[in-house]
C-alpha cells in the first residue's frame, strides 16, 4: 500500500502563493478559508531584515491529535497516510480544530454557497460548450462529490456543508486517480514534491535520500507526513508580515 | 411523617400551586428572555454560526470555541455541588443540610439541563450530534464523557435521585385535592408509607447517594480533560485540568446553591426550616471550596510566571498584563474578596445571610471569569505556529442565547417550586438507619 | 424476587457498560483507517448499561409488594 507524503523545499519556495490559489480553485473553499496557507515571515530589524516563507498544508500526521479527539470518528486516518474528514459524519464540535497544533482546520460558518466562487456563466449551456468543449472549472469538478477510499466516505472538497469542519485533503480526488495534489501540480518552482514514500523509486523517496528533512513542531509528537527541507523551523521571533484579510 | 410547613389559604404546603401576580410576572419575564434566546439561536440555525463572533483559530485569528463552551463548563460545573451536598448529607446524616437537599438536587438537574443544551447549541449539527454519538461515539475522545457520562449518566441518575427522594412527599401532597393532584399521584406512584416501603426507600436512597458521587466526579473530570489532553495548545495541556475543574465546580456550585437557598427562604416567608445552621454549613463548605479554588488559581499563576516554553510564557504575559489581564485580575480579586468575606464570618462565628449571598455572588462571578480564561486565551493567543494573535469577544447573539439559557434554568426551577414542595415534608433523617 | 431483579439489572448494566465501552473502541482493528466502533451502534450498549443500573434503583423502589 502506498504511503503518501509531501516534501516542501523551503530553499525553492518564493512565497508566490500559487499553491494557495490552486487549492482554493481545486477544492472550491470559501472566502477566508485557506487549506494551503503560506506564511510570509520577516526576521531581524530594518534594514537587516530577511524574508522567509513557509507553506502550511494539513500535515497529515501519523499520530494525528485531531483524529484522537474526534468524538464520532468523522476525522480519520487512512491506511495510505491521508487524514480526512467525513463530511457526512462530522457533528461540527470543532474539537479537531483546537487539537491541531498547526491551525489547518476551518469550520464552515455559513452556507458554503454564500462564500464560494460565484458562477457568472452557466457552464452547462450548450453554446458555451462549443467554446469550452464541455470542460468545467476545477471547482465544479464532479469528482469532488464522489466517495473515496476503501471506506467509501464523502471526504473530497466538494462536500462542504454548513456546520462541519474541513481542511486540506491532499486532493484525495486527484490522488486516487494517480495525480498530484493541485498545489504540487501548480508550484512554478517545484518546491512541493508529493508521492509514495514506500516506493524507493518515487521522486519523493529520491529527494529524501539526498536532503535531510525536518518536520513542523516535531516536539508535539504528531509525526507529520509533510516534511520540510532547507530553511529552518519557525520560532516565536518570526513575525508574520501579512495575514489574509479575507473574511468568511 | 409530619407535614412541616402549611401555608394558610391553600391546602398545599409551601405555596405550591399558588401562582401570585409576582410569580406570573417572573414566569412571563423568563419566558420572554428565553424566547429572545431562542430567536437568536434560530437566526444562528438558519444563517449558520457566522452570526456569532466565533471564528477559526490560525489564519482567521479567532476562537472556534466561544461563550457557549464557557457556559457549558460553567453550568456543568455548577451541577457538581448540588447532588454531592444532597448525597453527603444523607450518607453522613448531616441533619442541618437535609432541609435543602431538594433545592440542591434541583440545582443540579437544572444546571445540567441547560449545560447540556449549551453543548447542543454549540454543535454545527446538533441532531446529527446526538445520532452519531449513539452510533459512533469513541471512548478515546473526552467528549465521550460529556455525552455518555454526563448526559446519559449523571443527568438521568440525578433525575431519578430527585424523583425517588421526593416520592414520600409526593404521597403526602397527593392526598390534597388540587389541580396538581394528578401529577403528585403520578409522582407518588402508589406509595402508601408502609414499613416495607419506607425501608426500601431508605435503602435505595442510600445506595444512590453512595453511587452518584463517584459517578459525578468521574464524569465531570472529563470536562477538564477536554482541555487537559491537548498537547498542541499551550495553557491547556496538563494533568491538573480535571481536578481544577472539580474544585472550581464545587466553589461555583456551592455559591449558586447558597444563593438559591436564600431565595427559597425568602419565598417561603423567611421560614425557620432553613435556619442559620444551614447557612453556617454552606458557608463552611464554600469557604473550603473557594480557598481551594484560589489556591489553584495562584499555583497556576506562579507556574505560568516561570513557564519556560516560549509559547506558555507568551500566553502568561497575555493573561497577566495583556488583553485578558483585566478579566484575570478581576477574577482573582473577586475570588479573594469572597474568601475574605467568608473568613471574617468564620472568624467571628457569625454567619449572616446577606454577606454570605454577597460572597457567593463574588465567587460565582470569579468562577465564570476563570472558565472564560481557561477556554478563550489559549485559542486566540497560544498558537504554536507564528500566526498573528487573534481576538474574540461574544456578540449579542451569543449573549442572548446565554441569557436565554439562564432564563430557562430559572424557569425550570421556578416551575418546580410552584408544582412541588421545595423543602422536604417528611423527616428523612433515618434514610440510612436500616441500609 | 425484587432483590434478584435488581441485582440482575445492576450486573447486566455494568456488563453492558464494559462491553459497550470496549466495543465502542476500535480494538483489534486491522487498519488505522478503521477507527470506528467494532460495530455501528456499540455506544448504545453503553447507554443501555447505564440505563439498566439506574433503572434497577427505580424498580427496586417502585415494584409492588407482590414482588417480594
Amino acid at each position: 500500500m502506498a504511503k503518501y507524503s509531501m516534501v516542501v523545499d523551503l530553499d525553492l519556495c518564493q512565497g508566490c502563493r500559487a499553491c494557495t490559489e490552486a487549492c482554493k480553485i481545486e477544492n472550491n473553499t470559501g472566502s477566508g478559508i485557506f487549506w494551503m496557507h503560506v506564511f510570509r515571515f520577516e526576521e531581524g530589524e530594518y534594514p537587516e531584515t530577511k524574508m522567509s516563507f513557509l507553506p502550511r498544508p494539513c500535515q497529515h500526521c501519523d499520530n494525528a491529535p485531531c483524529v484522537k479527539v474526534c468524538p464520532v470518528g468523522a476525522r480519520f486516518k487512512r491506511e495510505d497516510g491521508l487524514v480526512l474528514t467525513d463530511f457526512d459524519r462530522c457533528i461540527g464540535c470543532r474539537y479537531c480544530e483546537l487539537a491541531c497544533p498547526y491551525g489547518v482546520n476551518y469550520f464552515t460558518w455559513q452556507s458554503p454557497e454564500k462564500s464560494h466562487y460565484q458562477d457568472v456563466v452557466d457552464w452547462e449551456d450548450d453554446d458555451l460548450a462549443l467554446v469550452t468543449g464541455g470542460l468545467v472549472p476545477p471547482y465544479k469538478n464532479p469528482d469532488l462529490d464522489l466517495k473515496y477510499g476503501e471506506e467509501q466516505r464523502y471526504t473530497a472538497g466538494g462536500n462542504h456543508a454548513k456546520g462541519v469542519i474541513e481542511k486540506c485533503t491532499f486532493c484525495v480526488q486527484r490522488v486516487e486517480k494517480g495525480m498530484n495534489p493541485a498545489c504540487v501540480e501548480t508550484c512554478p518552482v517545484n518546491a512541493l514534491i508529493f508521492g509514495d514514500t514506500d516506493s524507493p523509486d518515487s521522486p519523493i523517496s529520491h529527494y529524501l535520500r539526498v536532503r535531510q528533512p525536518w518536520r513542523l513542531l516535531e516536539e508535539a509528537g504528531t509525526h507529520p507526513r509533510v516534511m520540510y527541507v532547507g530553511g529552518k523551523p519557525p520560532n516565536p521571533s518570526l513575525k508574520e508580515i501579512e495575514r489574509p484579510k479575507a473574511e468568511v | 411523617m409530619a407535614v412541616a410547613t402549611q401555608t394558610s389559604g391553600s391546602l398545599l404546603p409551601q405555596g405550591v400551586g399558588r401562582i401570585t401576580r409576582t410569580w406570573r410576572l417572573f414566569f412571563l419575564g423568563m419566558i420572554l428572555i428565553a424566547g429572545f434566546g431562542l430567536y437568536a439561536y434560530l437566526r444562528e440555525v438558519s444563517s449558520g454560526m457566522i452570526v456569532t463572533n466565533m471564528r477559526d483559530t490560525g489564519t482567521m485569528g479567532g476562537a472556534p470555541w466561544g461563550l457557549y463552551v464557557v457556559m457549558v463548563e460553567y453550568f456543568i460545573g455548577v451541577s457538581f455541588a448540588g447532588i454531592v451536598i444532597a448525597a453527603v448529607s444523607r450518607v453522613f446524616r448531616i441533619r442541618e443540610l437535609q432541609p435543602i437537599s431538594r433545592i440542591a438536587e434541583l440545582l443540579t438537574v437544572g444546571s445540567l439541563m441547560v449545560g447540556l443544551l449549551a453543548v447542543l447549541i454549540d454543535l454545527g449539527h446538533p441532531i446529527r450530534g446526538v445520532v452519531n454519538m449513539l452510533l459512533y461515539a469513541r471512548p478515546q475522545s473526552p467528549f465521550f464523557g460529556t455525552f455518555m457520562l454526563v448526559a446519559m449518566g449523571v443527568l438521568p441518575a440525578s433525575l431519578v435521585y430527585l424523583y425517588l427522594g421526593a416520592r414520600q412527599d409526593a404521597a403526602v401532597v397527593a392526598e390534597q385535592p388540587s389541580r396538581l393532584q394528578r401529577l403528585h399521584r403520578l409522582w407518588a406512584a402508589g406509595y402508601s408509607d408502609t414499613e416495607a416501603e419506607r425501608l426500601r426507600h431508605r435503602k435505595v436512597m442510600f445506595w444512590l447517594s453512595v453511587g452518584i458521587v463517584p459517578l459525578i466526579v468521574v464524569a465531570l473530570s472529563t470536562e477538564g480533560l477536554v482541555f487537559g489532553i491537548q498537547v498542541g495548545r499551550p495553557g491547556w495541556f496538563g494533568s491538573l485540568q480535571g481536578p481544577d475543574f472539580l474544585v472550581l465546580a464545587a466553589a461555583s456550585g456551592l455559591a449558586n446553591l447558597l444563593v438559591l437557598t436564600a431565595i427559597v427562604r425568602r419565598l417561603l416567608g423567611n421560614t425557620d426550616r432553613i435556619g442559620p445552621s444551614v447557612f453556617k454549613w454552606l458557608g463552611r463548605f464554600l469557604l473550603v471550596a473557594a480557598a481551594a479554588a484560589l489556591y489553584f488559581m495562584i499555583v497556576e499563576l506562579i507556574t505560568l510566571m516561570y513557564a519556560t516554553p516560549e509559547h506558555e510564557r507568551l500566553l502568561a504575559d497575555e493573561l497577566i498584563r495583556g488583553s485578558y489581564a483585566w478579566i484575570f485580575w478581576v477574577s482573582i480579586a473577586l475570588m479573594a474578596a469572597g474568601l475574605v468575606l467568608l473568613l471574617v464570618q468564620a472568624g467571628t462565628r457569625r454567619w449572616q445571610i446577606g454577606p454570605l449571598v454577597l460572597a457567593s455572588v463574588l465567587i460565582s462571578t470569579a468562577a465564570l471569569a476563570e472558565r472564560y480564561l481557561t477556554v478563550i486565551p489559549s485559542q486566540t493567543h497560544a498558537t504554536l505556529l507564528p500566526y498573528e494573535p487573534g481576538s474574540y469577544f461574544p456578540n449579542w447573539i451569543e449573549f442572548a442565547v446565554v441569557a436565554g439559557l439562564f432564563a430557562l434554568g430559572a424557569l425550570l426551577i421556578g416551575l418546580f417550586i410552584k408544582a412541588f414542595p421545595i423543602l422536604p415534608l417528611t423527616d428523612d433523617e433515618e434514610v440510612i438507619a436500616d441500609a | 424476587m425484587r432483590r434478584t431483579i435488581t441485582v440482575t439489572l445492576v450486573v447486566a448494566g455494568l456488563a453492558l457498560m464494559v462491553i459497550g465501552m470496549l466495543a465502542a473502541a476500535p480494538w483489534g482493528a486491522e487498519s488505522v483507517a478503521d477507527g470506528d466502533p467494532t460495530f455501528t451502534g456499540a455506544p448504545i450498549l453503553f447507554v443501555l448499561g447505564i440505563g439498566s443500573v439506574i433503572g434497577a434503583a427505580l424498580l427496586y423502589e417502585l415494584l409492588p409488594d407482590r414482588f417480594e
